[in-house]
């Protein structure tokens, strides 16, 4: 369904940039209808430069995975609907649970990969219509409210310190910048666990033992001679391994010596989102959201473009035997929509007026540079929701989103760690690597989604990354299952026998999380950022009988 | 010089040539973005082209071969699964495209005709229908940006052959070399705009073309010395493993390759009805090598990377493709994320023969 955009002349639209909505970076790229981008080339951060996945982003244009009009679900089955019908039924299925249990009975998902108007129009949402107080996303796992930056000015820097973060990885652009510093003659510093790909170019790497991990950067920073323009980059390792508290003061030590801080967000307009207010305010936190739901003190959920069953199936898939309204509205046809009772179609970044701000805290303006495959945007059906319900919401301009925008500070705790013991020699750590595999994104472009699935069909059952030497004195090799014992309890796993584990390391990727955890006595949690935390745990190996 | 016809052309003349030629078919031109830069656009009003451009980042070959393009469609009815073939060829003239480009569309033709295997009737139906439907109206390059080499790689500034026409600016006037039947029926076709080329003028534009060849900057591509090497196989494994180590997998040199031409095809839709697409693939990409299985030859980054330059630079292709495969556009030395483009990777596989330090640090440019 091809609807003109009014008023709009669409050949000046097509010359404007519009931004990749994948990671943190925010490339500005022209996009064509007829399925193929451009980076642009002036832009400060793409610099004519994309990544992979900035290469497939164009495919979203011809994706099967679009949801392309309403559903709702009738005896069981998701059917398609009118757009009136499916509002209609999703203001009266909400009305009902809000008279009848409160508005705090309803849990609101906001998304990073929506624009901040989005996300302002369902924060408005949230409070004024539904009367909740539980609003967040998944899209803010690893987020840390942290100081804006400039990525062109990395690339003039003398000193690059990595603190725990794979850039090559998740944050190609980035990586592009360091490589270019280095291309000038910059000292790379790395201080990681892992072996990320950047490593092989490092003056020094620290492998220290995870546990002492923040310990190593201190020192390391204390006793570093900044030089010119020294940058300090991480992204979420330090705050899901429940560092938090722990890593701001090793952040504001880097800041007295006068190195410049960079927290590299991983998805594209989290801080953004969080600005509008999609971060626990009061109420419950993502995470916590499900888990009332599994025991049956949040009746419905609100979705917007957010999958939760990409990081924690299990609690999503109870969660939903006990839920008794799910609505999404969201452009892909995620898992989230195949078990929602009404979907709505959204819009991707390419389709919409609005904006976007990326882990620089750069805002972006989006353009509609294609004519939209749905009929209604986000914010167009999230106010045609709240007149349903009677309220009337106000348009997300220019000046009231400025008026809105707040920088979230919380009151971070330290977190106690699990002791090293001669006992385990080993230690288990999550790896927030292969962050997009098996996500809705990448299963929404074609190159990229091939080049991510290449792991989970490798590895079918998930997989622990064991270093290659360690492999060789244990006598394990590849696809062999080893039998991991912690304190807590055991998971058995096929080996992965890379370098890309340290020594003495042993790494499981996220999406394996919830399944480690499980084993291990439950995801845990940091109450003080509404954060779901892997510790590093000691652990030995014992081959599977 | 071989046997060209020379014209000439006053500038105004051949923008009224040319709303002409957009009137009556698809005329592709360079058209302004809202960064400044340039692409190649579908043009109506000839107004809208820009001459304030050395390239455009993204290679025209997207008009003979598009980045995604449906092939196939496919229906089930009564039982009996129904294809039909998608052959898109709207008749189309591009004006503005450089040589480096031009020389990339004759060597996808070269690959896509069946030529590359002397075997025509394997010639793919898609490319060449609008192949045969598209003229080229190029104009010679008489300022180089700082990331062209196309000089180093017989890609330019100027051409001898693979266009229609080319242009080149001599002031008041273009000059056109009229390199083909296509071209010679523009010439016909409006007959009043084109007078014959004195002797002078062709003067002149060899003498432009003595001038911009000293324009050219920094970027070398020793493409002899890498011809060679490659074909002889004796390049140590640490220039490919240290290559490996800065490449951050974009893919982005591949796609933007005027004469890269690799695709991949894609099934969307169900059991009953859909399409079969072909999108442009890349080399560097580790499912590209992929095996059924699991299995995969180039795992590593490094052996990727010496896949795509033995397919660019070993004799065994240059003899059956007629040429290497760069044209020295400068496309990769903008777009590669880890600085390790064309002029770096044949310049760092020169230096390794001559700097022994070479395997005990990574150079960067």
């Amino acid at each position: 369904m091809e609807i003109p955009v009014e008023s709009r002349e669409l050949s000046q639209l097509k010359k404007q940039p519009t931004i990749c909505s994948f990671c943190g970076c925010g490339c500005g790229l022209y996009f064509f209808s007829e399925g193929f981008l451009v980076p642009a080339q002036n832009h400060p951060v793409s610099r004519g430069k994309l990544c992979l996945r900035g290469w497939s982003y164009a495919d979203l244009r011809f994706t099967p995975k679009r949801l392309k009009s309403p559903l709702i679900r009738r005896n069981g089955k998701l059917e398609a609907a009118s757009w009136e019908e499916a509002l209609n039924t999703a203001g009266e299925a909400l009305k009902a649970i809000r008279d009848k249990y409160g508005g705090d009975a309803i849990g609101v998902l906001g998304s990073a990969r929506a624009s901040v108007e989005d996300n302002f129009t369902l924060y408005q949402f949230a409070t004024k219509v539904l009367g909740t107080k539980n609003i967040d996303s998944f899209y803010r796992l690893g987020f840390f409210p942290s100081e804006d930056f400039s990525f062109p000015d990395l690339e003039k820097a003398e000193q690059i310190i990595l603190l725990a973060c794979d850039i090559a990885e998740r944050h190609a652009q980035a990586a592009s910048f360091v490589t270019g510093a280095l291309a000038r003659g910059a000292f790379l510093y790395i201080i990681d666990p892992r072996m990320p790909q950047m490593s092989k170019l490092a003056s020094i790497h620290i492998q220290p033992s995870p546990f002492e991990l923040l310990k190593e950067a201190e020192k390391f920073i204390e006793e570093l001679e900044v030089r010119g323009d020294c940058y300090l980059l991480y992204s979420s390792e330090i705050i899901l391994y429940g560092w938090a508290c722990e890593a701001r003061k090793v952040i504001e030590k880097a800041i007295t010596k006068g190195i410049k801080p960079l927290f590299l967000c991983d998805y594209a307009n989290q801080k953004g989102m969080v600005k509008m207010g999609i971060h626990p305010q009061g109420g419950l936190s993502f995470y916590e959201i499900l888990d009332e739901a599994r025991k049956g003190n949040i009746k419905a959920l609100v979705i917007m473009s957010d999958n939760p069953s990409e990081r924690f199936p299990q609690l999503f898939k109870e969660a939903r035997e006990k839920l008794e309204f799910i609505l999404v509205i969201d452009p892909l046809r995620t898992d989230a929509v195949e078990v929602s009772d009404v979907a709505l179609p959204g819009t991707f970044f390419f389709e919409k007026e609005g904006s976007t701000i990326n882990a620089e805290g750069r805002r972006q303006a989006l353009h509609p540079t294609v004519t939209p495959q749905v009929e209604k945007n986000e914010i167009e059906t999230l106010i045609a929701l709240g007149e349903k319900l009677g309220v009337s919401l106000p348009f997300p301009s220019g000046e009231l989103v400025e008026m809105e925008m707040k920088e979230w500070k919380p009151e971070l705790s330290p977190t106690t760690q699990h002791t090293p013991s001669p006992d385990y020699p080993f230690t288990l750590l999550l790896d927030p690597s292969y962050i997009w595999a098996g996500t809705a994104m990448a299963q929404a472009t074609f190159i990229y989604n091939r080049e991510s699935s290449i792991i989970l069909s490798d590895f079918p059952e998930g997989f622990v990354n064991i270093n290659s030497e360690d492999a060789k004195e244990l006598k394990i090799r590849d696809r062999m299952p080893v039998k991991i014992e912690t304190p807590l309890g055991s998971i058995t796993l096929p080996a992965y026998t890379t370098l890309r584990a340290g020594k003495g390391v042993l790494l499981f990727p996220l999406y394996l999380w919830e399944k480690v955890a499980e084993k291990l006595g439950g995801v845990e949690f940091d109450k003080s950022h509404g954060m779901p935390i892997f510790k590093p745990i000691p652990a030995r190996i014992a081959k599977e009988e | 010089m071989p046997d060209l016809t020379y014209k000439k052309i006053g500038k105004e003349d051949l923008m009224k040539i040319l709303q002409e030629i957009a009137n009556e078919e698809e005329l592709i031109a360079p058209v302004e973005m809202f960064g400044g830069e340039a692409l190649f656009q579908p043009v109506k009003d000839v107004n809208d082209i820009t001459f304030n451009y050395v390239n455009t980042l993204f290679p025209p070959k997207q008009f003979l071969l598009p980045r995604f393009e449906k092939i196939l469609t496919y229906k089930k009815e009564d039982g009996k699964l129904k294809v039909e073939e998608i052959i898109e060829a709207p008749k189309r003239t591009i004006f503005g495209i450089r040589s480096c480009d031009v020389e990339g569309i004759r060597y996808s033709e070269f690959f896509y005709s069946g030529k590359m295997f002397q075997r025509e009737d394997l010639a793919d139906p898609h490319f060449m229908a609008r192949r045969n439907n598209l003229t080229i109206i190029s104009v010679a390059c008489l300022n180089p940006a700082p990331t062209c080499f196309c000089v180093c790689c017989d890609g330019g500034p100027f051409l001898e052959r693979g266009f229609d026409l080319q242009l080149t600016d001599l002031g008041e006037y273009w000059l056109c070399e009229v390199g083909s039947e296509k071209g010679t029926a523009i010439i016909e076709k409006f007959p009043s705009f084109f007078i014959d080329a004195e002797e002078k003028d062709i003067q002149k534009r060899k003498e432009l073309e003595d001038k911009v060849l000293e324009k050219f900057g920094p970027y070398p591509a020793f493409s002899g010395a890498t011809l060679r090497r490659i074909t002889e196989g004796n390049i140590p494994r640490e220039v490919w493993e240290s290559l490996g180590e800065r490449c951050i997998v974009c893919g982005g040199w591949q796609l933007l390759c005027p004469l890269c031409f690799c695709y991949t095809v894609v099934d969307i839709g169900d059991e009953n009805e859909g399409y079969r697409a072909r999108i442009w693939d890349s080399c560097h990409y580790e499912g590209y090598h992929r095996l059924a299985g699991g299995p995969n030859p180039r795992k590593g980054r490094d052996r990727r990377r010496e896949r795509c330059i033995f397919h660019k630079f070993s004799w065994q292709y240059v003899e059956r493709m007629g040429r290497h495969g760069c044209v020295g556009c400068g496309r990769c030395v903008i777009t590669c994320m880890g600085y390790v483009h064309m002029p770096q990777t044949v310049w760092e596989i020169r230096s390794a023969f001559r700097e022994e330090s070479y395997k005990k640090e990574a150079k960067v440019r």
